[in-house]
């Protein structure tokens, strides 16, 4: 702080509380190097005079308040509001857990069939699994697998099934004399 | 009525908790009653008299008190905060130019040739040389010598250190003194003889 700041500020102290006649010698000189005697006396007149201005009255009107029972949220407290409910998704979303719907299809079969003399040998064999994994139903992904050797050889073995105790076959066979006899 | 009876009992600062916590209308009410003749008269004396613009600021003030109640500190004084948000809707009103600037009322001054007292007319040449201080001067002159804070208490509301407090005062006496001796040319020993 300079030092006519701190006269200024002293000054004014002095304003408030005393007349020119009343201050010491020093404070005296003091005003009269800074402001003059003359304007410290019509200054401090002033500020006496001031604090006889009566305080006016005034009317005041009664205080009107919203009556809507609405209430405004600060942006602050809008803003934690966003964030917690942020945070409760991100505590409550399933990261590592899955659950996996497996769908078992059957592949396509095939059938292959031999006919040797009176014996319809029909053979199948299914070619593969496909399993269907189904990700939280967002994502999806196919896999196909072919079954198991043991399920292969169980499958891939041989149905053999004569034609006297086929009445398909039987037919079949009968049409075919009938046929070769024309 | 007991409910009424405790209300004013309360201290300000408990009646602003109220407002926090419950946004209570009873509250706010009683603070007005409390509050709203020194506001006014403050904001008569800021807004160059004009007395309907000071009853619509007092009335935004309280308002504003409402929406803003999450901004003020239950550990000071409500005081020398409601006077600190009176003093910036001021500040912003002047900025904004909307305080229309002082005008002589010609019926006042036909008065004043021989019908008034003196002292009626050092009020009036007073309100004139006050009108025409720079906003930052009057605000602490009003303040200090028509409302009666204590210097600590406008360093406060305006949020400026106790030093700067007392320069403004210095040099809003001193403006003020300049101008009275303008208005009153032939001396103010004439003016001030009266009282």
């Amino acid at each position: 702080m300079n030092t006519s700041t701190t006269h200024e500020e002293y000054i004014y102290e002095l304003l408030e509380k005393v007349a020119f006649d009343d201050l010491t010698p020093d404070d005296q000189a003091l005003v009269r190097a800074q402001i003059g005697e003359e304007n410290y006396r019509l200054q401090y007149r002033l500020l006496q005079e001031t604090k006889s201005i009566p305080s006016q009255t005034h009317h005041i009107k009664p205080l009107v308040l919203p009556t809507s029972s609405t209430r405004t949220i600060p942006l602050y407290q809008a803003v934690l509001a966003v964030a917690a409910v942020i945070a409760f998704f991100i505590v409550i979303w399933p990261t590592s857990k899955t659950s996996i719907r497996t769908i078992y299809k059957e592949g396509p079969t095939q059938f292959s069939t031999n006919t040797i003399h009176d014996t319809i040998v029909q053979k199948e064999v299914r070619e593969k699994v496909v399993y269907k994994t189904i990700n939280n139903n967002l994502t999806e992904t196919t896999t196909e697998i072919p079954a198991p050797v043991f399920v292969q050889q169980e499958l891939a073995s041989e149905k053999i099934v004569s034609l006297k105790d086929d009445p398909i076959a039987q037919q079949f066979m009968a049409e075919m004399a009938m046929y070769e006899g024309r | 009525m007991r409910l009424f009876r405790s209300i004013t009992k309360l201290s300000d600062e408990d009646l602003m908790r109220d407002i926090i916590a419950h946004h209570s209308h009873p509250a706010i009410t009683e603070l007005h009653r409390r509050y709203s003749p020194k506001l006014m008269g403050y904001f008569f004396k800021m807004l160059n008299k004009q007395e309907e613009t000071a009853q619509d600021f007092v009335q935004e003030l309280f308002l504003k008190i409402l929406e803003k109640k999450h901004l003020y500190d239950p550990s000071k004084k409500f005081y020398t905060w409601v006077f600190t948000v009176a003093s910036n809707m001021c500040k912003t009103s002047y900025r904004n130019q909307y305080v229309v600037s002082y005008e002589e009322n010609p019926t006042e001054y036909g008065h004043i040739t021989e019908d008034l007292a003196e002292k009626e007319r050092f009020h009036i040449l007073f309100e004139k040389s006050l009108s025409n201080l720079e906003h930052a001067h009057k605000t602490v002159f009003v303040l200090r010598h028509l409302e009666h804070f204590s210097l600590q208490e406008i360093a406060d509301i305006t949020e400026v250190s106790l030093g700067t407090v007392k320069s403004r005062l210095f040099y809003a006496t001193q403006k003020m003194a300049d101008q009275l001796k303008v208005y009153q040319p032939t001396g103010l020993d004439q003016l001030f003889k009266h009282f």
